[in-house]
């Protein structure tokens, strides 16, 4: 008796593989956009009405889910076809070569010679509006800022003055310095130490180092790993856009000491 | 007020409001015309349509699925957009002063192209390697996300696909057709 009740147990777990099977089929159809029409949906559903059939109540939910799934690859290749007349049988590969075959400004002037974009008017909304305000008034707070006349008498000279601001070409420069630099370090190490990355021989570079660092970071060069245990921070390559959050690093002059003193113990104990 | 008078005011206004935007996303929506116009909002539609031809300018009326209406038949038009497009195609020299850098594009036609290509639904991934080679990453990805932003493209479970904003805008069949021909 029990013999016979687990071979029906073995043959409905088959029954439920076989249904598993045929969802993660459409499943992987549906999310790898493979041609839709490349699976017969009659034998499906014919291996469906076998098995529901045989097994009747037992199967019931899986069948469902898995008629669902078909209902959802029916709708992608009605979806296909409305496309299919629309690129004139343009494949993913061509597609592909053709892109990769073009410059920026190639691509760029074929669109623009089949697009007719919508005319509409830039207007500044009350909350805008505030918003300036709002910037301008604590812009009042702080002291006299420095006066750029735009007078040829006046001209800035980067090396010579120190004025403490950096011009876009300066943190265009310094951003790619520090983005070869991390590439160079994460190519033979999987993630490195963020205050080892960050810490320089002065308090202010250090600090730049953060700055231009948190800039990498916003723009995908490079991601933010923290242990919350015991506070480690890491270094890595990029993780997915979707696993993106912010983080608020504290620095002060004292950690600044604190992280130097660290430095030179375990540059001593190497 | 004689009824030309009252049509001729009611244009205007709707000119007006057609330029508009609300957020990010321009055009306004038929049941709001209705509301702003009254019942016969259609017939000032195809009243200010008349006086935009001279102008290079046409209404368009776009479903959230990207289907073009014809403002000239009796169909619903309450849930369409409503929006106000150039009538003749960009000249390359025009397209520094479109708003967009010539790099954003670039994506958005890729991205067009590919899901095209894909028959409707591309993975956001595959877009952003094809383009790594030309553009940086980070702006492809914030250019995508601006254009989905737009209405440009939507994105579903990590898939993108034309959103109303390109059928409105981009004649499809002409740039496959353009795309396929060899390069000069």
């Amino acid at each position: 008796m029990s013999i016979k009740r687990e071979l029906k147990l073995k043959e409905w777990k088959e029954a439920i593989k076989e249904f598993d099977r045929i969802v993660s089929l459409i499943e992987d159809i549906l999310r790898k956009r493979v041609d839709p029409f490349t699976v017969d949906i009659s034998e499906l559903l014919e291996k469906m009405r076998l098995l529901l059939e045989k097994y009747g109540d037992e199967v019931l939910l899986v069948d469902i889910e898995a008629l669902c799934k078909i209902v959802d690859l029916i709708k992608e290749q009605e979806e296909w076809l409305q496309n299919e007349s629309l690129v004139l049988s343009l494949g993913p590969f061509f597609a592909l070569a053709r892109i990769k075959q073009m410059s920026v400004e190639e691509i760029a002037e074929k669109f623009c010679a089949s697009w007719t974009p919508i005319a509409y008017r830039d207007q500044a909304s009350i909350s805008t509006l505030m918003k300036a305000l709002n910037y301008l008034d604590a812009l009042k707070k702080f002291p006299k800022t420095v006066d750029f006349s735009l007078s040829s008498e006046y001209e800035l000279d980067r090396s010579s003055l120190n004025l403490e601001f950096l011009s876009d070409e300066d943190f265009r420069e310094k951003l790619e310095t520090l983005e070869k630099k991390i590439k160079e370090v994460l190519e033979e190490k999987e993630e490195v130490d963020y205050w080892d990355l960050v810490i320089d021989r002065s308090f202010e570079r250090s600090l730049e180092n953060m700055i231009i660092l948190s800039h990498l970071c916003s723009r995908g060069v490079v991601s933010i790993k923290i242990n919350p245990l015991s506070g480690e921070i890491k270094i890595m390559k990029p993780r997915r856009k979707s696993e993106n959050y912010s983080v608020a690093l504290v620095f002060n002059y004292e950690t600044w000491v604190k992280k130097i003193a660290e430095k030179k113990k375990t540059r001593e104990k190497s | 007020m004689p009824r030309k008078r009252k049509l001729e005011k009611k244009v205007k206004r709707l000119i007006a409001v057609l330029f508009l935007r609300s957020r990010s996303r321009p055009g306004v929506r038929g049941y709001e015309l209705r509301k702003l116009l009254g019942e016969n909002y259609m017939e000032v539609v195809r009243a200010a349509q008349r006086k935009l031809e001279d102008l290079g300018l046409e209404i368009k009326a776009v479903t959230d699925d990207g289907k073009i209406l014809d403002i000239s038949s009796e169909e619903d038009f309450s849930e369409a957009r409503f929006v106000l497009v150039v009538r003749e195609e960009l000249k390359p020299e025009e397209l520094k002063s479109c708003g967009w850098r010539i790099d954003d594009i670039a994506v958005l036609a890729t991205a067009i192209i590919y899901i095209l290509s894909l028959r409707g639904k591309a993975p956001r991934e595959n877009i952003v390697n094809l383009l790594k080679d030309k553009i940086p990453e980070w702006r492809v990805n914030t250019a995508l996300d601006r254009f989905i932003k737009a209405g440009y493209l939507e994105e579903e479970n990590d898939l993108l696909k034309l959103g109303w904003r390109t059928y409105a805008e981009v004649n499809l069949e002409k740039l496959m057709t353009l795309f396929r021909a060899p390069s000069e």
